[in-house]
Order: C-alpha cells, then sequence, then structure tokens
C-alpha cells in the first residue's frame, strides 16, 4: 500500500474512533433513574442516590411521564451538572465524576413547578460505598 | 471559544480599523501631533467597553434560578437584535463611512477643538466595544469562562496583528470577502443565541409554551456528548428540539442572510488594490459598525 493511502487509511480511521467518542455519552457504572408524575405529585426513583467519592458514573434516566422533564444541579456548590430536557417517554445519559470527598447534593427537575411537586433526588458522596 | 474567537476578531478589526483611517488621513494631511489625542481617545473607549462588559457579568452574577435564566434569555435576544443590526443594516450604512470619518476630523482639527477630534474615535470604538461586550456576555452564557476568554483574547490578538499589518501595508487583505465571510459565519452564531435564548425564556417560564418536540436525534448525536454541545453552543443544536424554536431558528437565518446577501454593498476596496500612498490608500473602510 502506498504511503498516501496508508495516511488516507489511518486519518478516516482515527476521525471515525475520535467522531464516536465525541458522541458517545458513557463511563463507570450505569445507575437507572426513572422520572414521571404520579396523583401524588411528581418523582423521581430513587429518591436517593448514594455513589463513592471520585467514582465516575452514568445517570439513565427514563421518562416515564407525559411532559418533559429536566435533571440537573448546576447552581453554585451543586453537582455542576448540567441540565438536560427529557422528552416524554425519551431515555437520556448524563456522565458525572463524584468529588472525592463526601457531599450531598440535590438534582431536580427545574421546569415550573416540578421541583416544588416533589420532583427532586438526593446525590449522595459516600466513603466505602459499592454501589447505591 | 469559536463563537467568542469570530466575535473579537471581526469587532477589533472593525475598531482597529476606524483607528487606522483616522491615523492614515492626520499622516497624509500632516497633523501627526494629534496621534496620541486619537490613541488615548481609543485607549478611552476601551476601557469603558471593559468596564460596562465587567458591569453586565457583576449584574448577570446578582441573579439566581429563574431570574437569572430570565436575565441571561433576554440578553441573549438583545444580542441577536444587536448582531443583527450590525451585520445587516450596517452593511448598507458602511460606503460612507470613510469619507464621513475624515470629513468629521477635518472639521475638528478646522476649528481646532481636541476634544472634537477624541470625540470621533472614541465614540466609534465605544460602539464596537459596547457590542462585543453584549454578544460575548451571550456567548459566554453557552460555553466555559476558560473557553470564552481564550477565544476572545485570540480574537482581539489576531485582530490587532491585521490592523497593525494593513495599516502598515505589510499585510494584503481582502476585507471584503474578510467582512463577508464572517458576517455569515456571525448571522449563523446569532441564529444559535436566538434558538438559546428562547430555551432559557422558556425555562424561566417566561415564555409557557415552544410547542411539542419536532423530532429527537438524542440517539444518533447527544446535544450532551462533546460535539453535541460544542455544535449547541455554535448552532443551537438540541437532540429533541421543540417546533417552535425550529421555526424561530429557521425564519432567522432565511430573514438575516437574505438582507444580508441582497443588502447594498459597501464600496470597500481590498487593501490589495490600495496603493501609490502608504497611509492614505493602504486603509479600506470598514463594513460593518
Amino acid at each position: 500500500m502506498r504511503l498516501p493511502a496508508l495516511a488516507c487509511c489511518l486519518v478516516a480511521t482515527s476521525l471515525i474512533v475520535t467522531g464516536c467518542s465525541l458522541t458517545e455519552v458513557s463511563g463507570g457504572q450505569e445507575i437507572q433513574v426513572t422520572a414521571g408524575e404520579r396523583s401524588d405529585g411528581m418523582f423521581f426513583d430513587p429518591a436517593e442516590i448514594t455513589v463513592a467519592p471520585g467514582a465516575r458514573v452514568t445517570f439513565v434516566i427514563k421518562n416515564e411521564g407525559s411532559v418533559d422533564h429536566e435533571f440537573e444541579s448546576y447552581r453554585e456548590g451543586e453537582a455542576g451538572i448540567d441540565e438536560i430536557i427529557i422528552p416524554p417517554g425519551a431515555t437520556r445519559r448524563v456522565s458525572w465524576t463524584a468529588p472525592s470527598e463526601a457531599a450531598t447534593f440535590p438534582v431536580y427537575c427545574d421546569l415550573p413547578g416540578h421541583r416544588a411537586a416533589g420532583m427532586e433526588t438526593a446525590l449522595k458522596v459516600v466513603p466505602d460505598t459499592e454501589e447505591r | 471559544m469559536s463563537s467568542s474567537f469570530i466575535i473579537t476578531l471581526r469587532e477589533g478589526l472593525e475598531a482597529g480599523l476606524i483607528v487606522a483611517i483616522i491615523l492614515a488621513y492626520l499622516k497624509a494631511s500632516g497633523q501627526r501631533p494629534h496621534f496620541r489625542t486619537v490613541l488615548i481617545s481609543a485607549v478611552a473607549a476601551v476601557a469603558v467597553s471593559l468596564s460596562v462588559g465587567a458591569a453586565i457579568f457583576a449584574i448577570a452574577g446578582e441573579f439566581a434560578g429563574r431570574s437569572a435564566e430570565a436575565f441571561e434569555g433576554t440578553a441573549m435576544l438583545i444580542a441577536v437584535g444587536v448582531l443583527s443590526w450590525m451585520v445587516v443594516w450596517m452593511k448598507r450604512q458602511a460606503a460612507g463611512i470613510k469619507k464621513t470619518l475624515e470629513t468629521d476630523v477635518a472639521q475638528a482639527i478646522g476649528v481646532g477643538s481636541a476634544f472634537a477630534l477624541a470625540l470621533i474615535p472614541f465614540t466609534a470604538i465605544l460602539r464596537e466595544g459596547l457590542e462585543t461586550a453584549v454578544f460575548l456576555f451571550a456567548a459566554t452564557r453557552t460555553a466555559t469562562p476558560l473557553e470564552s476568554t481564550i477565544g476572545a483574547s485570540a480574537g482581539l490578538l489576531g485582530a490587532i496583528a491585521l490592523t497593525w499589518g494593513i495599516y502598515s501595508g505589510g499585510y494584503r487583505v481582502n476585507l471584503r470577502v474578510f467582512f463577508n465571510v464572517t458576517g455569515v459565519l456571525l448571522v449563523v452564531l446569532a441564529a444559535g443565541l436566538l434558538v438559546n435564548g428562547l430555551k432559557e425564556l422558556h425555562e424561566a417560564g417566561v415564555i409557557s409554551n415552544l410547542g411539542p418536540h419536532a423530532w429527537d436525534t438524542y440517539n444518533t448525536l447527544p446535544d450532551n456528548s462533546q460535539l453535541g454541545k460544542f455544535l449547541s453552543t455554535i448552532l443551537g443544536y438540541d437532540s429533541s428540539p421543540y417546533l417552535g424554536l425550529v421555526i424561530a431558528h429557521v425564519a432567522y437565518l432565511v430573514l438575516a442572510l437574505t438582507f444580508f446577501a441582497f443588502g447594498r454593498a459597501p464600496s470597500l476596496r481590498p487593501a490589495a488594490a490600495a496603493s501609490h500612498q502608504p497611509g492614505t490608500e493602504a486603509v479600506p473602510e470598514p463594513e460593518g459598525s
């Protein structure tokens, strides 16, 4: 194989590999979260999530409700999870690395009225945690 | 980072060309002693612009939660308006800016007023600076402070280098092409800002309904992946956009690009064609504000 052709193959391969990593949202343990509405309000299930310090995790959030929901914790002093909208019936993935020290952060839906209706889960960073 | 770079590169070059036009005119008319007045007023305009920019960021820091989203969304929409005005409307006005600046400078020197002379570059550069401040604030809402700082600094350095090169006659840049390309890029950026601004206002509850989701491409290109975030910052990409956002995005792009394409072309002469009297002919007119 000539050098230019080899170079083209290498570039194409690296582009494909790089392109894949640029479009993936993954890493570490997957934590399943369900979002939705019920008769007494709105919810995230589980209502409490525990991870180990420094752990890399990926939240897999499924919206089983009939309206949009958000998953976020990005205000000052919070977990630093950017907001993401989850349409009804859709699933979204959010990767996050826990801080190295124990902490508790609120993760919530910030759409008007949703957090007040109960749509919040406590994200706890606890030493010696193996799984939530 | 890319949007901050384009903004400061273009706005910086426009401000630089204004100074270059005035200095070239003063040099050609034997008024070199007035260089100091022009340069001091230019520095003052930059300082005021920086202060206004810092004030905008400080005011934004006072808001939290829903009011912060409303403030950011409003700032983004203002930036879209300012940018649209700058790129499209000013294209129609720019044809005579070189002549206007030279006439104003001649009149100020004629009446012997250093203040009047200082006011000319000051107001022109302040306008560029305020536009940059508003637009940078809006752009940094969707990028990290580090990315925005690196991009804006690189753009500014590029603008200073280009301005100096053009003024000294070393660079031969086709400014018509430069301003047309950056003009289109800025319209595309503004369309993305429009979408992000409307989203902020929707999340703040200011806009109650943007319609159903038009489609869902999350499994193909998640908007929270690295590539998705980049496209979201630049183009307003959304994996599952609301129909109202799609309509606003397309309508803005069509309208702005149509006005941009069919607006009156400025009488720019490429620097490459400029020539025999260095310092006078070598500085072409800027296109935008």
